[in-house]
């Protein structure tokens, strides 16, 4: 592997760090005295200065070894964390990402000079080594599990006997981690005694020479206590496990249990270590396998590029085309056995089509906790507090779908923060607690996502922003009802803020939130109470590679909906009343439901077919029907872009291309529906009028 | 251009509409295709001709006799699209040109070619990178760059950016780039 490849997959796992460094070091403000929280970012510093190092990123080691420094002090429980601590770090953390990225500047080296000065006044300039071992009876900086062990707290001075198991996974080798060194770190901590057991090392035809089949068990007299014991294993955590048996009860990896009564349950789990710790040898090869796997299976997972995984989507879809032609073909062909291989292909390729499209989809986590950090800056520059909670973060969207969302989500949570949660005065004065509480939630609906982004603040001034929609002309004076008010806030330009803030208040950001969302084929809804606060709910298409969709012929070419817009088709009698303009109505089983002239829209001239058909479609929960020359039936789109110079159309949504090779486009049935009822107003968009 | 003005001599590609040659610089130029089916998009000025099916992505083919205000294309034989590359402003993006004919390539010689006339024609002086001439015959060699991306379609990308999917014009660049790897 070259150094270049090297420093990529640094350069990405760097990153991965830092981003997850960000929650625990929120965390830590309102939960200062969590071990976990300081060990996790600990790690990471750790990580990737160790590995920065090696990739020739000097500059990003350095400032990093200061920061692991000040982590090492506070996991020593020389400090704990408040909040300058914090705002530190996470200014240090930033810094971090600009030096990946390599955008190096003087301003930026400054900016780290300033950290590191600060840092160095809390450490006070020395290195956290020396000072181990006087601050170890500090019991607040310990877990609640540790403050148990020690029973009340005592310093402990007696020798103790330690019993402890290593057994790591195959693959530790190739992570990098050495396990001698941390053999006789154990030894210089008192009376050691170490055992390797090799009952796993398999039949010598098998043998992998790069693979680690040994496990240890080292017995221990130690005045140490238990945590200095951990602290060896710190860096093996993920690649293996480790069992700490003493007089208290033992340590499983992180997890502590006292003594006997609890071994039970995690017998079944680790048995071949629990038989190790019994001084017997693995006996049942079986199980131990077991355990091998188990733990295979939580390391096994490859890092892909993005690119690869593009051209594999874009390559399934040409499948997805071919197979739909092949199916066009065996049917006009009549021949069994012809048929029954385009049957089976099909089914492949279905197959085929959801795994892919599966690989593609990520959890939603990784974006929601982003927003932690920008909710803790924003309350902290607004001066109000507030308080995000997510849920849902395990909900999967296409990984294309979620970059396309970090911007409106992140939009719309400023403007929450700005102007929904009210100042702390104001809360109180409400009656309100006086943190205010933004709500990020995610969840499945059908083959969509909806994502929730509710607020406990002041709520949207209806009659406000009616005033000054009625004044920029985008409203008819009179009444109205709240959706379309409220869906005001998302013109562009629009404001009823007076003071604009660097935070917001221009009136841009709501406007690219619809733009971004739209370009999802996703809707907006707003929901608000004046006094308890405003909901804000997308709804985004899970996938925008491949939908089901709905073909029709109109005009001699063939047209796409969204299958999942539409409801029913229906013959269309064509004694219907219907006035010149492109607009009617029909009387659906005693409902009315207008109905849209494509062909009319279109400006096409030619004939109508002599038996159109409407195909009922539900849009934002109103029934509309499309005047079609003919109903064609189901059909697997593929979604292309249009190409360069075709793509103002608002109403065509993309285009595919049939298994014949020609083009079809896919209509926007919401965008029609938008643009007639703006052209009821009397507005005709430009783009409507046939040049 | 900045590629004619260096180079000594420069090939382009010419074609005929309406009668009269007209060429664009073959560097620009991807590939011809004879006349195919082209799909109608509704709603779109009249020299959007369409788009059609290269290769697996969708390609916009404009109609340059209703662009030069010429009489409406009637399809022969000879019709032909050419495929070229564009630049706009955030990248490069493959369009097409419904001709009358392609003719052939043609070699120019840098002071062969005279700047377009200020007066007497047709066409705006903007979109013309030059005039050359091949026995008789004028050759109008378009400016490729301008030629597909005039005001009008410039207020039709505004449109676009409000409407429709970057991110699916970022997979159409993708795209493209890999057609032409």
């Amino acid at each position: 592997m070259d150094v270049e490849a090297l420093r990529d997959i640094f350069r990405d796992e760097a990153a991965e760090l830092l981003a997850q460094m960000e929650m625990p070091l929120i965390e830590l403000e309102s939960n200062p005295s969590d071990s976990e929280l300081i060990n996790t970012v600990f790690r990471a510093l750790h990580t990737i200065k160790g590995s920065g190092s090696m990739c020739g990123y000097r500059d990003l080691a350095g400032f990093t070894h200061d920061l692991e420094n000040l982590f090492d002090c506070m996991r020593k429980g020389r400090f704990s964390a408040d909040e300058r601590i914090i705002r530190l770090s996470l200014k240090a953390k930033d810094c971090m990402r600009f030096l990946l990225d390599g955008s190096d500047n003087e301003e930026q080296k400054a900016l780290r000079e300033n950290i590191l000065q600060e840092v160095r006044d809390i450490t006070g300039d020395i290195s956290c080594d020396e000072k181990t071992h006087e601050i170890k009876d500090v019991p607040e900086v310990m877990p609640a599990a540790c403050a148990d062990v020690y029973g009340s707290g005592a310093v402990k001075d007696s020798m103790e006997m330690y019993r402890i198991v290593f057994m790591p996974t195959p693959d530790i080798l190739s992570r990098g981690i050495k396990i001698e060194p941390m053999l006789s770190e154990l030894s210089a901590l008192g009376d050691f005694k170490v055992r390797v057991d090799i009952s796993s090392i398999p039949d010598f035809d098998e043998i992998e020479p790069e693979q680690c089949y040994l496990s240890w068990v080292v017995d221990l007299e130690t005045s140490k206590d238990v945590f200095d014991i951990k602290n060896v294993f710190m860096f093996t955590e993920d690649y293996a496990e480790v069992v700490i048996k003493y007089r208290d009860g033992f340590f499983l990896n992180n997890a502590f249990f006292r003594n006997e009564e609890e071994r039970e349950g995690i017998e079944k789990k680790v048995s071949p270590m629990l038989s190790l710790m019994e001084g017997r040898s693995k006996q049942d090869a079986r199980q131990e396998k077991l355990a091998f796997d188990r733990r295979r299976a939580d390391t096994t997972s490859i890092r892909v590029k993005n690119e690869k995984l593009d051209t594999l989507v874009n390559l399934v879809g040409e499948l997805v085309t071919l197979q739909a032609r092949l199916n066009q073909e065996s049917a006009v062909s009549r021949v069994p056995e012809f048929m029954a291989i385009a049957e089976s292909f099909g089914r492949l390729t279905n197959e085929l089509r959801d795994n892919t499209m599966s690989i593609r989809m990520v959890p939603i986590s990784e974006t929601f906790n982003s927003f932690h950090r920008l909710v803790h800056d924003l309350s902290g520059t607004l001066g109000k507090k507030i308080k995000l909670i997510t849920t849902g973060g395990e909900t999967e969207l296409d990984k294309n779908v979620i970059e396309a969302l970090r911007d409106p989500l992140m939009h719309i949570i400023r403007n929450s923060c700005d102007h929904g949660i009210e100042t702390v005065e104001k809360r109180i004065e409400a009656g309100k607690d006086e943190t205010g509480l933004i709500q990020l939630v995610a969840e499945h609906a059908g083959a969509n996502v909806v994502i929730r982004i509710s607020d406990d603040g002041g709520g949207l001034n209806r009659e406000k922003i009616k005033a000054r929609a009625i004044d920029r002309d985008l409203l008819p004076p009179g009444e109205v009802d709240d959706r379309q008010i409220f869906s005001m806030i998302f013109e562009p330009g629009f404001s009823t803020a007076e003071v604009t803030t660097d935070i917001s208040g221009r009136g841009v950001g709501m406007d690219v939130v619809k733009r971004n969302i739209e370009k999802l084929r996703g809707r907006i809804v707003v929901e608000s109470v004046d006094g308890t606060g405003t909901s804000i709910s997308l709804t985004i298409p899970l996938t925008l590679a491949i939908i089901d969709g709905f073909m029709v012929e109109l005009g001699g070419s063939p047209y796409i909906f969204n299958l999942t817009n539409i409801r029913e088709c229906l013959d269309f009698s064509t004694s219907t009343e219907r006035d010149e303009g492109s607009n009617f109505m029909i009387n659906l089983r005693g409902d009315i439901v207008p109905c849209i002239d494509l062909r009319n829209i279109f400006g096409f001239d030619d004939k109508e077919a002599a038996y159109p058909q409407i195909v009922i479609s539900e849009i934002a929960e109103e029934r509309y029907g499309f005047l079609v020359d003919r109903v064609i039936g189901k059909y697997q789109t593929v979604v292309k872009p249009l190409g360069r110079g075709s793509h103002n159309i608002d109403m065509i949504a993309g285009a595919t291309i049939l298994g014949d090779g020609t083009v079809a486009l896919i209509l926007d049935a919401h965008c029609i529906v938008r643009s007639m009822s703006g052209a009821a107003k009397g507005s005709v968009p430009d783009n409507m009028i046939r040049h | 251009m900045t590629g004619d003005e260096t180079r000594e001599s420069a090939q382009y590609l010419s074609f005929m509409l309406d009668g009269k040659y007209f060429a664009f610089d073959v560097l620009k130029t991807r590939e011809v295709l004879s006349y195919t089916k082209i799909t109608p998009i509704p709603c779109t000025p009249a020299y959007i001709a369409g788009v059609l099916n290269l290769r697996g992505s969708v390609v916009t083919v404009m109609d340059f006799r209703q662009k030069f205000g010429m009489s409406e294309s009637v399809i022969t034989d000879d019709s032909a699209i050419i495929i070229v590359e564009a630049n706009y402003d955030d990248g490069m993006a493959v369009v097409g040109a419904l001709v009358d004919a392609v003719k052939g390539v043609l070699r120019f010689e840098k002071d062969q070619i005279e700047p377009p006339p200020k007066v007497g024609m047709k066409l705006s002086a903007d979109l013309i990178n030059g005039i050359g001439k091949q026995s008789d015959d004028f050759v109008v060699i378009l400016n490729v760059d301008r030629v597909f991306s005039e005001d009008d379609l410039s207020i039709a990308r505004e449109h676009f950016e409000a409407g429709a999917g970057e991110l699916l014009q970022g997979e159409s660049v993708q795209e493209s780039a890999a057609a032409a790897g």
